[in-house]
């Protein structure tokens, strides 16, 4: 399957070979050229971020991931409900999937709201704002690779859910988040999400409500939960990753901040290796 | 003294130092979720100088005792609530080992952001705000409640033995409510929970020079005011302390 890279020269990637133009030599040499460049790279990762942000908050998929991400074997996008690995399972779940999402909503809204006829139907499915807060950044030693933590709170809103109700919830997040420079330019290599709660706005109580559910369960049966999008059918470990949060749930260190570090490896990732580099 | 009398490698050193304050903050406040309290003080602030002081809302905890002491009761009362829940919910709890139920249930989520550092020229002391919207789990007798904590920190840094330390720190709460209610209304207290009484035996030690540093919002308090932004300077002698 071939994916087009918007805005950027074709770059062959295979595993985690980098080609080496603008980038310091290795081993790690603490010169001033050095710092500046791990302190200029620093700033890089954080500006893709802030782009993940933006792109993903208009539901811009295809904008997001042909230019900010490693097309590599390696590249892995992990949530609480299990990782994805490889570029082809991550583009087929979190584009291809996640527009016909969009275009399904479309085909629901269009009736209620005509004027959205002619407009780009990805956006107006969800806004997903997630800030950036508490950001931890760590580049290699050898500067070819860097990690970030963040906290994201944020607020998650759909003008028509499935189930054809306005919904919108606080939804706070915490994100592990490796990259690598390739042929120069710096790329997402892994990410892993972990949402720790989300709950209506504005009328909801994490900790009490979650107290009086397992301290007094409602009698009968469970109301059934708003109808959600496809089901993702391609995940490598589908296997929960983290916990949302109640009253029972424990400390979850499921993304530590990042410490300073000499290379990229599997002592040093937030997604293990499938071919991890040599040493 | 002005950036353009620093020479490339002063600048990039003050580059540097705000990436590691930065984190420095962001780890401090990461410990906190992760209810690290027990190793707060050791890890974050500084040994070396005596008036290190901790401000809140309702006073200070001045001095390395008072500070640890604060932190210490925290994680104590960490403990009491954590087993408290172990006893209230067997069936999920009961088997769950001492180190992994240890705080659970608690949610003390008060990131930075948005930050204004200055690195004093001499490169020995920084000064750092930054805004804080949070959230935490607050057990009581009345039971377990979520609140949002919206405010900021203002701390000053001194370098010791190479690493960034905290020194003096404010973390001053604009607005502390429980979630789901207005919080621009005045609400009754919540009912007390017999199941809950326990806790009233496990207090947090006060400030050891109470006063009131902010009032949290309600809608006939004074508008707020916010110490000195930072600001470039050449010697902490020239600032206002964000201390006491």
């Amino acid at each position: 399957m071939e994916f087009k890279r918007l805005s950027q020269p074709d770059a062959h990637v295979s595993g985690l070979h980098i080609l080496r133009h603008a980038s310091p030599k290795s081993p790690a040499i603490h010169t001033l050229r050095q710092r500046i460049w791990n302190a200029a790279s620093s700033q890089q990762v954080e500006k893709l971020h802030g782009i993940h942000n933006y792109l993903h908050g208009k539901a811009f998929a295809r904008e997001e991931w042909s230019t900010i991400w490693s097309r590599s074997d390696e590249t892995s996008w992990a949530h609480s409900f299990g990782r994805m690995r490889g570029f082809e399972e991550i583009w087929y779940n979190s584009v291809t999937l996640y527009d016909a999402a969009c275009y399904d909503s479309y085909l629901e809204l269009y009736d209620i709201y005509p004027g959205m006829g002619g407009l780009d139907p990805r956006p107006l499915m969800e806004l997903s704002m997630h800030t950036l807060v508490n950001g931890v950044v760590e580049v290699a030693e050898d500067g070819m690779s860097a990690r970030t933590s963040y906290v994201t709170p944020g607020i998650l809103y759909d003008r028509l859910n499935r189930d054809m109700k306005k919904h919108c919830m606080n939804f706070w997040e915490r994100y592990g988040s490796d990259f690598v420079c390739e042929d120069g330019t710096w790329l997402y290599l892994h990410e892993h999400v972990c949402p720790d709660f989300g709950m209506p706005l504005d009328c909801a109580n994490a900790a009490a409500d979650s107290y009086q559910m397992l301290a007094h369960p409602p009698e009968g049966p469970r109301p059934p939960r708003p109808s959600g999008r496809k089901e993702m059918i391609k995940l490598a470990e589908p296997t929960p990753l983290h916990q949302m949060y109640s009253i029972t749930t424990p400390v979850q260190n499921t993304v530590p901040c990042p410490e300073p570090y000499h290379t990229l490896d599997n002592d040093n990732t937030y997604t293990p290796f499938l071919n991890p580099p040599k040493k | 003294m002005t950036r353009q009398q620093l020479t490339t490698e002063q600048l990039t050193k003050r580059w540097e130092d705000q990436r590691e304050i930065k984190n420095v903050m962001g780890k401090y406040t990461n410990a906190m979720l992760l209810e690290e309290k027990s190793t707060i003080f050791s890890r974050f602030w500084s040994h070396a100088q005596e008036d290190v002081c901790l401000g809140l809302n309702h006073g200070w905890y001045k001095g390395a005792a008072a500070i640890q002491g604060y932190y210490g009761d925290l994680a104590s009362r960490t403990g009491v609530e954590s087993q408290l829940l172990q006893s209230l919910f067997p069936e999920q709890l009961g088997e769950m080992p001492e180190e992994k139920l240890y705080g659970v249930g608690h949610m003390d989520n008060k990131p930075v952001s948005s930050p204004l550092i200055s690195v004093a020229y001499d490169g020995e002391t920084a000064q750092g705000m930054w805004t804080c919207a949070g959230c935490y789990t607050v057990f009581s007798t009345a039971g377990p409640s979520s609140h949002w904590m919206w405010g900021y920190y203002a701390v000053d840094f001194i370098r010791e033995e190479g690493q960034w330390k905290i020194w003096h720190l404010r973390l001053i709460a604009d607005i502390d409510t429980a979630a789901g209610r207005d919080w621009t209304q005045t609400h009754e207290p919540d009912p007390e929970l017999p199941e809950f009484a326990v806790l009233a035996n496990a207090p947090v030690s006060q400030p050891n020079v109470p006063c009131v540093l902010q009032e949290p919002y309600h809608f006939k308090r004074l508008p707020m005011t916010l110490p000195k932004l930072p600001h470039p300077y050449e010697h902490f002698v020239e600032l206002e302390s964000y201390g006491i």
